[in-house]
């Protein structure tokens, strides 16, 4: 059996090939927020509307879409849609996946921060005329911002803990390769442990950057000159 | 002082659930008129100016305003239920001023009063300051354009709120209990700025309040409202010297007392 041993000299020849991947893995969670808070912001805009056939739809997407495994929908938006005539690359998969599934968490979120923000500001709005746009604009969700942070900062760093499933597509993210790197190499316990300590890195100061965010935001919300 | 009615419900009917707030109910106002609405609490009061302010629906009648149909359009001969499009011209008339101000927290008092006429109206950015800087000088408050609400007083926020409104040019104000939120000092602060516009009589006014000296000074006309009915209205002298209506005295005793 082999002893377990730990080489540094192994360690600084594959720290810069996991570092370059880390990039992969930034990269698919920085593209995954980008369009998880579109799509989480779409999905509780239209869960507002005023026809209750289209809240339903989105209701029951949402509720799809946080029902079933992230894997599922990884794999079916790889393996299935191309036989629609839709294949993307394993990036782009995995950020749409990403994006989508915590998107539909993230509806919720910014549902309760808007239901948050008081009745008199949309009655204020509405006795100055301003239009539906202009109220979310100007006076709505620059209000709902500030609640909607910490949530929205946990789900993020969530959805960069779950990065590894992409490598289930042959994304080359961070843990896939350590693993490429360990089976070539006979030796798992550098790779893996550099892969935990990074994310343990990011995650930390993922989680004090939404700290301070939140806490330099004024309580009002965006000012507004 | 034309005398033809600026505001006119028309068996007007308004229920929330099973409570039943107006049932066929009229009432109107001349253009140019201010008219105090007073009577206890759940009378109806706010709820009518809300109706006109369009932040509630009604279950039946008819509202005009300036001569036409508030909460319905014609088409095609009929009327049917107001678009999005029709509220939004006809809130155009109306301005309103609230209890808890409903200033907006993150804007500066002077963004607070351009927000609108910049975004409605498309006024430019230098026209809107210059005309939200005229109406701080006129509610005394030319000093604090640049302060966030939170740091104003209550009768400060109140004036804002007041200029706000009358940034829009609305041709009736609309006044839900606008000091029933300030402490007592601040009340006269706020009511000296009512008074004011209620001497140049270009608007009309519909004030609700529990400042009975306040609507016997400023008021045209005075309505004592009770559980969704005028009981009585008049003048402001009649009603608050010789009041014929049993209910009417035994609230005025109770206010004035």
């Amino acid at each position: 059996m082999v002893g377990l041993t730990w080489s540094w000299a192994f360690t600084w020849e594959v720290l810069p090939m996991i570092l370059s991947a880390a990039k992969v893995t930034l990269l698919a969670t920085l593209l995954g927020s980008c369009l998880a808070v579109l799509v989480g912001l779409a999905f509780a805009l239209i869960r507002r509307s005023r026809h209750r056939s289209i809240r339903s739809v989105i209701y029951w997407l949402v509720e799809f879409i946080r029902s079933t495994p992230l894997l599922v929908q990884i794999f079916f938006l790889y393996y299935v849609m191309p036989e629609f005539g839709i294949s993307m690359s394993p990036l782009l998969t995995g950020v749409l996946a990403l994006g989508l599934h915590y998107g539909a968490y993230l509806s919720e979120v910014f549902r309760s921060g808007i239901d948050g923000v008081e009745k008199g500001q949309w009655e204020a709005s509405r006795a100055l005329n301003l239009s539906m746009f202009d109220t979310y604009r100007d006076v709505i969700l620059p209000q709902a911002i500030r609640p909607m942070i910490p949530a929205t900062g946990n789900y993020i760093i969530a959805m960069f803990k779950e990065t590894p499933q992409l490598s289930a597509i042959t994304l080359l993210e961070m843990l896939q390769i350590a693993k490429i790197i360990g089976s070539e190499n006979f030796r798992y316990l550098e790779p893996f442990t550099l892969v935990g300590i990074l994310y343990l890195m990011f995650s930390i100061m993922a989680a004090y950057g939404i700290h301070m965010i939140e806490n330099r935001f004024p309580k009002e919300g965006i000012s507004l000159k | 002082m034309s005398s033809h009615p600026i505001i006119e419900f028309k068996n007007v009917s308004k229920r929330f659930g099973d409570t039943s707030i107006f049932n066929d109910f009229n009432f109107s106002v001349k253009e140019n008129e201010i008219v105090s609405i007073i009577g206890p609490s759940g009378s109806g009061k706010s709820t009518l100016l809300r109706i006109l302010m369009t932040l509630e629906g009604i279950d039946g009648g008819y509202i005009n305003v300036n001569g036409e149909s508030l909460w319905h359009m014609p088409w095609n001969g009929s009327y049917v239920p107001a678009s999005n499009k029709h509220l939004h011209k006809m809130r155009d008339h109306l301005g309103m001023v609230f209890q808890h101000f409903n200033l907006f927290p993150h804007m500066t008092v002077k963004r607070n009063i351009t927000e609108a006429p910049m975004r409605v109206k498309g006024l430019s950015r230098s026209d809107a300051e210059k005309n939200a800087e005229d109406l701080l000088e006129l509610v005394g408050l030319a000093d604090k354009a640049d302060s966030y609400p939170n740091d104003l007083s209550g009768g400060q926020k109140q004036r804002v709120g007041i200029a706000r409104a009358l940034a829009m040019r609305p041709s009736i104000l609309l006044l839900d209990e606008i000091t029933s939120a300030l402490d007592p000092e601040l009340v006269d602060e706020v009511l000296d700025v009512i008074r004011n516009l209620a001497k140049e009589q270009r608007f009309t006014m519909l004030l609700v309040t529990h400042e009975m000296y306040f609507a016997r000074e400023v008021s045209d006309r005075v309505c004592f409202f009770d559980q969704g009915r005028i009981v009585e209205e008049g003048a402001p002298e009649d009603i608050f010297t010789s009041p014929k209506e049993a209910r009417t005295k035994a609230f005025l005793n109770a206010y004035l007392n």
